[in-house]
């Protein structure tokens, strides 16, 4: 199973990503690394028809809201081939690859 | 802290614009000096809400242009920025100033050039209000943001896009007689729901145009307002909050807490209850966030505001009208503007001047929602002096 790099707040121990210098929930700081991972279910999607500049080959793209099991949602892109198989609900897998969140 | 009114309010026509942004700047504030007895010497400070100006026209240093465009010299001239709360936060950083006592007469102005840059640009430009250093990194919009908001409300509440293409419908409607408004033509759901997909679920008429324009408001203290205005419009909350400006810092999409707790703070601040409102401007900026911002401000319950669209409710002649102007997705969004266009529209209503008019609209409110829901401003108003 693929671990994911997040931040813990060692106060209020809430979940966040990075990056964060100081817990953004209770500005406690000495935020901590810590690994969980990276299951959870799609808590919602949209499908992007007009992209931003830079992303005119990408489109049309997935982007996704995933609600991790640790209590943490991320935001990804979808690379699966299954797009009509999304579902709000599903479970997905979220990882980190070069520098962004992506599921299937 | 003394108590505010607003005593002059004007705007330009929201589209597509010829004019430069400086130039739409000072027609909006003209108009509004025009709207009261003031004298452009009595003004003591200008505000100017602006989002994207200097990233999609290359001009900087706004609020001094503005000023010295209106032949204004020597006073305070600051420009603020919330993404789209920007308008809000102007209007309500001039209120201060004046119910502080640092002057007596203040103005606020918005304003906003888009429909000269390619939508790739502008797309990218209002991406600038998604924390780059994650949420935009996916390739995220702010229409794919509301899509997201949409396609959980769906799936949450089983609604479906059909009820929530009501809010185009009834936008429309409301826009057909108003003449600053950029969209006029009425629309059929089947119309909205089969134009072309921007972020699905949300079609290109459920989003807000991308528009020129600009609006603006004078302020002074309540017991200077009748010798400046033959019908000055009380203040009687201005409240900003700030909320998530990041995805994972919230555990829902379906409420902005930045609304809720400024509807909160507002209300307590005027003294009322939602139910005391007689008419709402809100940031309708997507047909799904008309919703959940309805159900945000207390006027509905969560998972009821777009079967309420539907119903009805929020028509010019409904229990709660909402957006009588025809709101952001009609008028357009030049996004600076509109918190002060979402004023010009509700001080009408309480001169009992406004163009869609609601019968016996005694008190306004205002809501203009920045980025992710991380700015936002209520603002509540009563003719009642």
């Amino acid at each position: 199973m693929k671990l994911l790099s997040v931040l813990q707040c060692p106060k209020c121990e809430k979940l966040q990503l990075a990056p964060a210098a100081v817990c953004r929930h209770c500005g406690a700081g000495e935020i901590k690394e810590t690994f969980i991972t990276g299951t959870g279910e799609l808590y919602s999607y949209t499908i992007i028809h007009v992209p931003p500049e830079g992303w005119e080959k990408e489109v049309p793209c997935i982007v996704g809201v995933i609600s991790l099991v640790e209590g943490l949602n991320v935001t990804a892109r979808y690379i699966g081939k299954a797009k009509e198989n999304l579902i709000v609900g599903i479970q997905v897998e979220v990882w980190l690859e070069n520098n962004e969140f992506i599921f299937h | 802290m003394r108590e505010v009114a607003i005593i002059g309010v004007g705007m330009t026509n929201f589209g597509k614009i010829t004019d430069s942004l400086v130039e739409m700047g000072v027609q909006a504030a003209e108009k509004a000096i025009n709207d009261c007895n003031v004298e452009k010497n009595q003004i003591e400070a200008l505000f100017l809400g602006n989002f994207v100006g200097e990233v999609l026209t290359g001009q900087a240093l706004l609020a001094a242009l503005i000023a010295r465009g209106l032949g204004i010299r020597g006073i305070p001239v600051t420009k603020v920025e919330g993404a789209c709360a920007s308008g809000g936060i102007a209007l309500r950083q001039a209120i201060l100033t004046v119910a502080s006592g640092q002057a007596d007469v203040a103005m606020a102005v918005g304003a906003e050039k888009m429909t000269a840059s390619p939508t790739e640009k502008v797309t990218g430009a209002l991406a600038g209000a998604l924390d780059q250093q994650l949420d935009g990194r996916s390739g995220l919009t702010f229409p794919g943001f509301f899509g997201l908001v949409a396609q959980r409300y769906q799936a949450e509440f089983h609604s479906d896009m059909e009820a929530v293409a009501h809010v185009v419908v009834k936008s429309r409607a409301n826009a057909g007689t108003n003449p600053v408004c950029y969209l006029r033509k009425q629309v059929s759901v089947e119309e909205v729901r089969g134009s072309y997909p921007v972020a699905e679920p949300l079609r290109l008429m459920d989003c807000c145009p991308i528009s020129d324009g600009a609006a603006a408001a004078v302020v002074c203290p309540v017991d200077m307002a009748k010798k400046l205005s033959g019908q000055p419009v009380k203040v009687l909350a201005s409240v900003q909050t700030s909320g998530a400006p990041r995805i994972s810092d919230v555990s829902s999409l379906l409420s902005f807490e930045a609304t809720t707790q400024a509807a909160k703070l507002a209300y307590n601040q005027a003294g009322i209850t939602a139910k005391d409102v007689d008419v709402v401007e809100l940031h309708d900026c997507f047909s799904i966030a008309e919703v959940v911002d309805s159900e945000d401000l207390g006027f509905f319950k969560k998972g009821e505001g777009a079967e309420a669209v539907k119903a009805g409710l929020t028509a010019v002649d409904g229990d709660i009208p909402i957006n009588p102007s025809g709101g952001l997705i009609s008028r357009g969004h030049p996004v600076g503007a509109t918190g002060l266009a979402q004023v010009y529209e509700i001080v009408r209503q309480l001169q009992g001047k406004a163009v869609n008019q609601v019968r016996n609209a005694r008190m306004g409110l205002a809501h203009n929602l920045g980025g992710t829901g991380a700015t936002c401003t209520v603002t509540i108003l009563t003719n009642d002096l």
